[in-house]
Order: C-alpha cells, then structure tokens, then sequence
C-alpha cells in the first residue's frame, strides 16, 4: 500500500516530554493540596536534571532512576545556578552588586518563544499587573476580588508558544494572581493604543449590561528597561529607565460619584485617516468633541504620552509630550480657537510635563487617570481627555498607525460639588 | 530646494513628528520614486 502522505501536516511536531507532563501533574496535585510523598520515577525522569530540580524547587523529596553513565555532582546553589545557564541556556539574573541571584530557565528546549529571556520579560509583565490589580483591589470600599467577573489585559507582551506566538489572555493569569477567582478576561492588543483601546471595550461591557465590574490592566516592559541607556551615559548621568510600571482600572456602572466615560465621544485613527500629523490630531480629537457639541477649548487637560523627558532628550528624542502638546495646538489655531502667539498658553494650561517612565503603552495618556479621576471628583475639572498612539508599523504589517480617545467628564450627579 | 524629480528616496519618518508615509507622499510628489517607507517610533 502506497503511503499516503497530507501535505498540510508538518513530518514531525514535537509534544511536552513526559517529564513535562509529569511535573505538570504533580503540580497540579499540589494546587490541589493532596498530602505530600515521595516521588518515585524511572531513569527515564530521573535522568532529567530540570525534572529533578523542580522537584526540589517544590519541596518534595525523590528517589529516582539514573543511568550508570550518569555523573553525579554535589553542588551548591551558585553551581546549581551556573549550570542551569551554561547547559540549559538560562537567563543569569545578575544584582546591581553582580552578585548572580537566579536565573530563568527556558520552558522549551527549541521552541524560540519560550526562551528564558522571553518568558523573563512576560513573568515580569504578568507580575506587575498583578501588584497593580492588588493594590487597586486593596484600596479602601474596592469591590471584592471574587466578585471581579472580567477581566481585560492590555500589557505588551506577546504570550504564547511558537504555534501561537500571540497565544495572549495574560489577563485570566493576572485574575488568578489576584484572587479573582470567578473572573475570567481576554487581552487587547494595539501597541500603546491598547489601554484606550481597552478602556473603551470595557466601558462597552458595562453599558451594555454584560458585565458591572471590567478591571482593564496592564504590566510593565522588562525590554524597555534602560532602553536609552547609551544617551545616559554619554551625558554621564544616571539609567533612569530603572523602574517597571503598570496599572489597574476599575470600570463598573455609574455610581452617581465617578467621572462618567463617554462612549459617544469616541476618537477613532481609521484607516483611511491618514498620517499626517494634523490628520491624526484631529481624528483623535476635535472630530469626536464635534460629535457632541464640542471644541478643544472645552476640555480642561489633553493626557496624551506622559514620556518623562528627562529619559528621552539625553537619547536624542526630544520631548516627545511638549511636541504632541504644540501639534494638538497647532490643530487649535487652524480651527481658529487660538491665536496663533496662545500656542504656549494652551500647551501649558491644557497639557502637563511628560511624568510617566518610558513604559510604552503604560506611558500613553493612561498615568494622568487618576489625577484626572480626583480633580473631576473632589477638584474643579469638568472634562478631561485621553488620547493614545500604537506604533503598529513597528510590527511591519503596515505603514499605518493607530490611534484611539477618550472623554471622561465629571459625573452630572456630582455636578455642583467642588 | 532639492529637485526630486527622477530620485529615489527612502522615506524615514518618525511617529512624533512626520510619519513616513507623510514624508513619502511629499517626496513622490515632488517626483521622487520612493523605494522605501520607514517610520520609527523612539518611545
């Protein structure tokens, strides 16, 4: 009989080892807090250095088969370390002292979306908006993690394997992290537009009735980490970029307090807009203030990239918020709201100095919000808008960007207050 | 004033300022065969 070949299905597809899946289950045994005992497995497991090591990262005690060609050395941690990065191609984790405190093993031997390094940086997103939903989640009168139902993230990372590259829903780790435990979520992805992005889905859900509490979250970008370093130095100043950032955002029904989110005041970069700059501002912008009665000089403060440019001029990039500040003016003169010697004066009374670390999409318009939050509450503000920028050229699928704003607006019910 | 006319051009723009597809728009025309569209983003 002739073999019968599929054209469609690869010669070869590489499943989890056995070891794997064993580790897997034994993990799963303890979740599901089954007493303690000794694991017993053949020289097949036992011949596993990593398989070994986990058992031991776990707490468990093992006796296990080796080979007779097996070699056996007594090692402490800085060896245990040491050979992990040597042989398993780990990412040393190395202290500002250079002291080698760990390091992040690979969780595939070939798979290139699941090198130590890759999985170092989605690790430290996942975390950080986790820290951030537990702050948020901590606060005083904040709704309980078990009653979050959705949760949506819209870090940067790329989650997945190499079958699934954007494989993605960080969001449901971070809800497990956090302990909301009948939440589910997905995640939103458009560069550093995807918190507006986000915002907007999620302020979608609850006006349509489909969920009354959506936390939109996002964590920090290990990469961007001293992204600039090299213009530091050579001012011989310190790496700023030092720090990872991320947030938390409760969207739940009007309350009567909160500030009210304006699901008809959408600003939308289409892709038939165009790039010029003008074309973009004013698609983010007045275009979506026209649709309900509005101009820019109805708007209090413009959050647009909060860049702290303290990070960015000593690299050569300028200050990229004071420069989105003049171009959003700039669209204030050509509509004839300003004169054009009031450029200056708008950018310093509707704008504000870039403050946020160079984080990317946490950097995009989203630090201002709870200032914005507090000022249409308890201060004198009335409205307040959030645009933010994706890059998604970068990605080498288009030439386009993308763009997407916000109107938040004090709460009619809170109207006579402050 | 450069005369384009017959040129290629790359096109670097960049997200804060001019993007390059703006940038490409003017060079072409302006007569210039651009070859390549980049636009860098610095944040």
């Amino acid at each position: 009989m002739p073999q019968v070949r599929i054209p469609c299905v690869p010669d070869a597809i590489e499943y989890a080892p056995k070891w794997a899946l064993a580790l897997g289950m034994i993990e799963d045994a303890l979740r599901a807090k089954l007493p303690k005992g000794v694991v017993l497995a053949d020289a097949d497991y036992g011949t596993k250095t990593v398989f070994r090591d986990m058992l031991h990262v776990l707490g468990l005690q093992y006796a296990v088969g080796v080979q007779s060609t097996n070699k056996l050395r007594v090692m402490d941690a800085a060896g245990v370390l040491s050979e992990r990065i040597e042989r398993h191609r780990a990412v040393p984790l190395v202290g500002a002292d250079g002291q080698l405190l760990g390091a992040m093993l690979p969780g595939h031997d070939e798979d290139d979306t699941l090198t130590g390094q890759v999985l170092l940086e989605n690790l430290a997103c996942k975390a950080t908006a986790s820290l951030a939903l537990r702050h948020l989640l901590a606060r005083p009168g904040a709704i309980a993690a078990g009653d979050v139902r959705y949760v949506i993230n819209c870090g940067e990372e790329a989650v997945g394997d190499r079958y699934q590259r954007g494989g993605g829903n960080v969001a449901k780790a971070v809800a497990e992290w956090a302990g909301c435990g009948r939440a589910t979520g997905s995640d939103v992805k458009a560069f550093c537009s995807g918190p507006m992005h986000a915002l907007m889905i999620a302020g979608a859900l609850v006006r349509g009735g489909l969920h009354d509490d959506v936390m939109v979250v996002a964590g920090g970008s290990l990469a961007k980490l001293g992204m600039k370093f090299q213009g530091h130095v050579k001012h011989a100043m310190p790496i700023v970029e030092d720090v990872l950032a991320g947030f938390a955002v409760h969207v739940s029904r009007d309350d009567g307090v909160s500030p009210i989110l304006r699901l008809d005041a959408i600003g939308r970069h289409e892709v038939a807009s165009g790039s010029a700059p003008l074309a973009v501002v004013k698609a983010l912008y007045s275009e979506p203030l026209a649709r309900v009665g509005l101009n820019l000089l109805d708007v209090d403060r413009f959050s647009l990239e909060l860049h702290n440019p303290e990070a960015t001029e000593p690299a050569g990039s300028g200050n990229v918020p004071l420069n989105n500040y003049r171009t959003l003016a700039s669209l204030a003169v050509v509509e004839k709201l300003i004169a054009r010697e009031g450029i200056d004066d708008f950018v310093r009374t509707r704008g504000m100095p870039g403050f946020s670390p160079t984080q990317g999409h946490v950097a995009s318009a989203v630090p201002y919000l709870g200032h914005a939050r507090r000022g249409l509450t308890e201060g004198r503000l009335t409205r307040t808008m959030f645009a933010g920028k994706g890059s998604l050229f970068l990605g080498r699928m288009t030439q386009l960007p993308d763009g997407l704003s916000l109107v938040l607006e004090r709460n009619r019910a809170n109207a006579g207050t402050a | 004033m450069i005369d384009l006319r017959g040129k290629k051009v790359i096109a670097l723009g960049e997200r804060d300022g001019v993007p390059g597809p703006a940038v490409a728009e003017c060079a072409s025309r302006a007569g210039a065969d651009v070859v390549l569209t980049l636009t860098a983003c610095y944040v």
